[in-house]
């Protein structure tokens, strides 16, 4: 098995250096730090910024389609001239619809769940002293950080912050003729994406390299935790996919700056006549949707591993299919990069084609009906623990598969001509995509946050959150599947102005009413985290008799994680409620043949490979 | 069906209930069929809203002999930029007709 003993490497470079031990200093310890669980907790306090922000701004344009006649100068302090009149500027209310998706997609689902949980559970549940490459670690928060620098300055430029929707469709986002976000606003989106997809890229490689060569003795593939499988996964998805998206950037900041036309055929504006000619929006689409569908599954694979974890735990069972769980992750990440063109059904493209498209998009209900019934029957009959994790690892099953249904109905490349672009489609992703990866997001930190911060969450504000944020998400996206069905159509600033859509006002205005009330309950679990960081319960080692490998390290886990050796590992990770086995919890780093009463027939055979093993090591 | 700059792109759907029958149905006798722009376009897009009638085919030749022609609504404009055509950009006219049938 390979394994690097870094922390055998540290002493020897430290040799060299005269002050050897040396505490680091305040910058190189919580700023500029290479320990990955402090770039951990770099990406979460990030990504719940950034989930604020991208919340928040949902909650203004949910006001303008809620109470379309109420005057907005109550928010004119915020938002200044965008609010003209007392009412929002329509240029300005596609900005907020533009921001909000690029920041809950990429800065808070993809940064904020593979970036927090990835770097603090990879070198931990593997048995690693830390990534393999530290520094590496450090340039993607940083490449990340300035991402969002970026992105932030570009909501307070004067011309706003790109506005063509977070897919940044040509040619509106091609020409600064085409709308006021489309000028500086959208350049500073291309920067802000490229810095980000470096950043995602310097996590990934550093991901998969930590997974492949870091893990500790008797880590096998096999062994390892489905947290780890889906992070892998996700990571490989991630290195195969963004590089696409940063060339669809860099050509379409080729035809915005340098007068190229790869995606602008001849178009007039304002009568006048562009140089562009022969090129296709249809390519940045393809390019775009290559990076953008697999994207989703980057969003949603962390969530579903984290939940795999969280319900095997707190179910006291094995979780049922380990193995159709790692084989459906991968059937979902094979199947996320041939899907694509379903996101274009309606631009002219070939029916054939479309029934193509849509046939494989159809194909993915397999592996993921897979693991929704595999969390079912990990639930059936468990001594089941409701924590607040537990609740939000359910309550994702429960949005992934009413929200997985809807995608049957949209991949069906006929339904699609009526249900693409409207609310349908805005609920289908929001509880498919957007609701089961925050559910498993937060399940993550009620769950990690005695490792990360050596205390727990309190659990009443839990049950509160728990309960508000899951009726919530239902109240906010179900009614959505209406006004979709009817036709509306999303990114409209108003309903007012159609026939059809104006008697979904009181429908819209309950919408607005849910998510606001939804929206308020997030900051319940805002003060109990930034509380409990401070004031929270103090946990023991193992507060959820876990069976993986980072309840072994100390409460407060030093630098290189286990102060002596890694703990070396017998077993897999759910071995929970083994009959024979005096605990309902056999950790991974138990060896076999400590617990002789509970070993299964072929088991008790191994023992003598175990202990042939540890004669081995022992010279 | 989206409108794809420099590629043509088309749409065909048989509707079954006609505007009439539609406003008989609902009771509403100001019903109409509205088309809504679905692809973000820019500052306007949630007012792209153009009716579309629905009517049996004997009616809708009925409506086409009923039209007036464009000119006949507009004789004014008409007349006038008649008059400024007429002058310096004859020549100019004349001879691109004469490229167009050389071309033939």
């Amino acid at each position: 098995m390979a394994t690097v003993d870094l922390h055998v490497q540290s002493h020897e470079g430290h040799a060299h250096d005269e002050h050897a031990h040396h505490e680091l200093s305040f910058l190189r310890k919580y700023i500029f730090s290479e320990d990955h669980k402090v770039i951990a907790k770099q990406f979460l306090i990030s990504g719940m910024f950034w989930a604020i922000l991208g919340g928040g701004m949902s909650m203004i344009f949910r006001l303008q389609l809620g109470f379309p006649d109420a005057n907005l100068d109550w928010l004119k302090p915020l938002l200044g001239e965008w609010i003209e009149n007392g009412k929002m500027n329509p240029e300005f209310y596609l900005a907020l619809v533009t921001m909000h998706g690029t920041i809950m997609v990429f800065f808070v689902l993809t940064a904020g769940l593979s970036g927090t949980f990835s770097n603090f559970l990879i070198p931990l549940q593997v048995g690693a002293r830390d990534m393999a490459s530290g520094f590496l670690n450090m340039l993607s928060y940083w490449f990340f950080f300035a991402s969002s620098v970026t992105m932030f300055c570009s909501i307070f430029i004067e011309t706003g912050p790109a506005s063509g929707g977070w897919v940044i469709y040509p040619p509106l986002s091609a020409l600064p003729q085409a709308m006021s976000g489309s000028g500086l606003g959208m350049t500073m989106w291309l920067c802000s994406m490229a810095l980000f997809i470096v950043s995602s890229l310097l996590g990934s490689i550093n991901y998969i390299t930590t997974i492949i060569n870091l893990r500790t003795k008797g880590m096998s593939f096999l062994r390892m935790p489905l947290t780890i499988w889906a992070f892998l996964v996700t990571a490989i998805i991630g290195v195969l996919s963004f590089p696409v998206l940063f060339s669809a950037a860099l050509l379409l900041i080729f035809d915005r700056s340098f007068g190229t036309s790869f995606y602008l055929s001849e178009i007039y504006i304002a009568g006048e006549a562009l140089h562009n000619m022969g090129g296709s929006p249809i390519l940045f689409q393809h390019l775009f949707w290559f990076l953008g569908h697999p994207e989703v599954y980057i969003v949603l694979l962390p969530a579903l591993g984290i939940t795999s974890e969280i319900i095997a735990t707190n179910s006291r069972k094995p979780i049922f299919g380990y193995k159709a769980m790692i084989g459906s992750i991968f059937g979902i990440a094979f199947l996320s990069f041939i899907v694509w063109a379903h996101h274009m059904f309606v631009t002219g493209m070939n029916p054939f084609l479309g029934s193509i498209f849509m046939l494989l998009t159809l194909v993915i209900a397999v592996p993921s009906a897979v693991k929704a019934f595999n969390y079912i029957a990990t639930l059936w009959r468990g001594n089941i623990v409701f924590t607040p994790a537990m609740l939000f690892s359910i309550g994702l099953v429960s949005v992934f598969i009413s929200g997985g249904l809807t995608g049957l109905i949209l991949g069906n490349a006929a339904l699609d001509i009526q249900l693409h672009d409207t609310y349908f489609v805005v609920a289908h992703f929001h509880l498919v995509m957007g609701s089961a990866s925050f559910f498993g997001m937060v399940a993550g930190v009620y769950h990690w946050f005695p490792k990360m911060f050596g205390r727990m969450l309190d659990e009443r504000l839990g049950y509160i959150h728990f309960w508000i944020t899951f009726f919530g998400a239902y109240l906010v996206f179900f009614p959505m599947h209406y006004i979709g069905i009817a036709g509306f159509p999303r990114r409209y600033y108003s309903h007012t102005g159609f026939d059809a859509f104006s008697s979904f006002a009181d429908l819209n205005e309950f919408i607005s009413i849910a998510a606001i009330v939804t929206f308020g309950a997030q900051f319940i679990f805002v003060f109990n985290f930034i509380y409990s960081i401070f004031k929270g319960r103090k946990t023991s080692l193992n507060p959820w008799h876990s069976n993986t490998l980072e309840w072994t390290t100390p409460i407060h886990p030093g630098h290189g994680n286990w102060p002596g050796e890694i703990p070396h590992v017998y077993r897999w990770p759910y071995d929970y409620s083994k009959p024979g086995a005096s605990d309902d919890f056999i950790p991974q780093n138990v060896p076999l043949s400590a617990k002789p009463e509970s070993n299964l027939p072929h088991e008790a055979e191994l023992v003598k490979d175990e202990q042939e093993f540890h004669s081995l090591n022992a010279h | 069906m989206d409108a794809v700059p420099g590629m043509p792109t088309s749409f065909w759907f048989t509707p079954t209930i006609s505007t009439s029958e539609m406003r008989e149905k609902t009771g509403n006798s100001e019903f109409n069929y509205e088309l809504a722009c679905t692809e973000v376009c820019g500052r306007g897009h949630f007012a792209m809203r153009f009716l579309v009638m629905v009517d049996e085919p004997e009616e809708y030749v009925k409506w086409v002999a009923s039209q007036k022609s464009w000119k006949s609504q507009n004789e004014e404009y008409f007349a006038e930029s008649l008059k400024k055509f007429s002058s310096n950009e004859r020549t100019a006219v004349k001879a691109s007709n004469t490229i167009e049938h050389s071309s033939l």
